[in-house]
């Protein structure tokens, strides 16, 4: 049996289609489209993936903290739902840009890490949402826990521009290509990186929204438990 | 206002000043650094022709790309598997739920009428009116 809380939309399915539709165009634009670069090679290649990751990463952070403010407003859980969504989601691009960023910089820097400003700074944010998202796994979450948690990511909020600008400001390692004055893309590269980000975009929608479908759904059932409970369903457990 | 809500509200000022403080601390520095990320600023041009490679990076782009897709399929697999468990479960429970209920009226039903209706309903005699 389906509830209105478990039923997939049209819209949802529709969205799923076309995340993976732009998903397999993209590797088409990365591996046949998009030229090898002249100095990196082909490990330049995860770039197509890294810069839209960390794009994904602010998407999901930024999601959580406006929503964390909108729950420590209205105290509704569907503000709720969709602060857990984007700090979840958020963490998946976090550690995807964590990880493939060593990969590429093994190669182009000679070494896995560094503590540049701003990986270091990606690491403390990620950091921040891996306690929220610990936190809020604790079973269910009482009023303090969410209200701690809300604080906890509007926290992380602050550190989103920081890392943004960390990178244009600060003095480290970690390269700039789009900016103001010299650096830049030849054209197919940066087509394809825009389509990427333009496919991310999708993904990372689709992604919140079934997260926060999932926490709906879970949100539906601890209500029925209460409600079991009251009725004497539950007295054994 | 009492002494309590006043010491609460210059508590608050004091945390939203420090936060405000610490929020502007990066901002200072960034007005420091403006040219950095220019100076370091790369350019990414396309090769024309054959290339050799001085570290290969071919393995590093794979399991880049296979850990990509593995964290986003597992990811999506792990969220597909609890959706559905947490939509079976909660679907016995309305069920179970419904029939509590309805079980819970049908016994309240004739108590609610009086234990002579109670007895009725129990033992109905020959030709007895229902209502």
């Amino acid at each position: 049996m389906s509830t209105p809380a478990t039923r997939p939309s049209p819209i949802w399915l529709g969205l799923g289609a076309l995340t993976a539709a732009l998903l397999l165009a993209d590797l088409y634009m990365i591996f046949i489209y998009a030229p090898v670069e002249l100095r990196m090679g082909i490990v330049q290649k995860i770039f197509y993936f890294h810069v839209p990751s960390a794009y994904a990463m602010y998407v999901g952070f930024a999601i959580c903290g406006i929503a964390s403010a909108g729950y420590l407003v209205r105290r509704t859980e569907r503000w709720d739902a969709v602060a857990v969504a984007g700090a979840e989601i958020g963490l998946l691009f976090c550690l995807i840009v964590l990880i493939t960023g060593p990969l590429w910089a093994r190669k182009a820097w000679g070494v896995w890490w560094t503590w540049d400003p701003r990986l270091t700074t990606t690491m403390l944010a990620g950091m921040i949402f891996a306690a929220y998202v610990v936190l809020r796994s604790f079973g269910d979450a009482g009023e303090a826990e969410r209200r701690f948690a809300s604080a906890l990511a509007i926290v992380g909020l602050f550190v989103l521009p920081i890392i943004h600008y960390s990178v244009q400001r600060w003095r480290g390692t970690h390269p700039t290509v789009i900016t103001s004055q010299g650096g830049g893309l030849a054209p197919e590269m940066l087509q394809t990186l825009l389509f990427s980000i333009g496919a991310f975009t999708a993904l990372v929608a689709w992604l919140i929204w079934t997260r926060t479908r999932h926490e709906r759904t879970r949100q539906e059932l601890a209500r029925l438990e209460v409600e079991a409970a009251e009725v004497g369903l539950l007295e054994d457990t | 206002m009492t002494p309590r809500e006043g010491r609460a509200r210059r508590l608050g000022w004091l945390l939203a000043g420090a936060l405000a403080a610490l929020s502007a601390l990066p901002l200072g520095a960034l007005a420091q650094e403006q040219s950095a990320g220019e100076e370091r600023a790369m350019t990414m041009e396309a090769a024309t022709g054959a290339q050799t490679e001085n570290i290969p990076g071919g393995m590093l782009m794979v399991v880049a790309y296979g850990v990509v897709w593995a964290l986003v399929f597992g990811y999506v697999g792990w969220l597909g598997m609890r959706q559905s468990k947490l939509a079976g479960d909660l679907a016995r429970l309305s069920d179970d739920i419904a029939r509590a209920s309805s079980k819970a009226a049908s016994k309240a039903e004739p108590e609610a009428a009086g234990p002579k209706a109670a007895a009725t309903k129990k033992k109905p005699k020959k030709g007895a009116s229902e209502d």
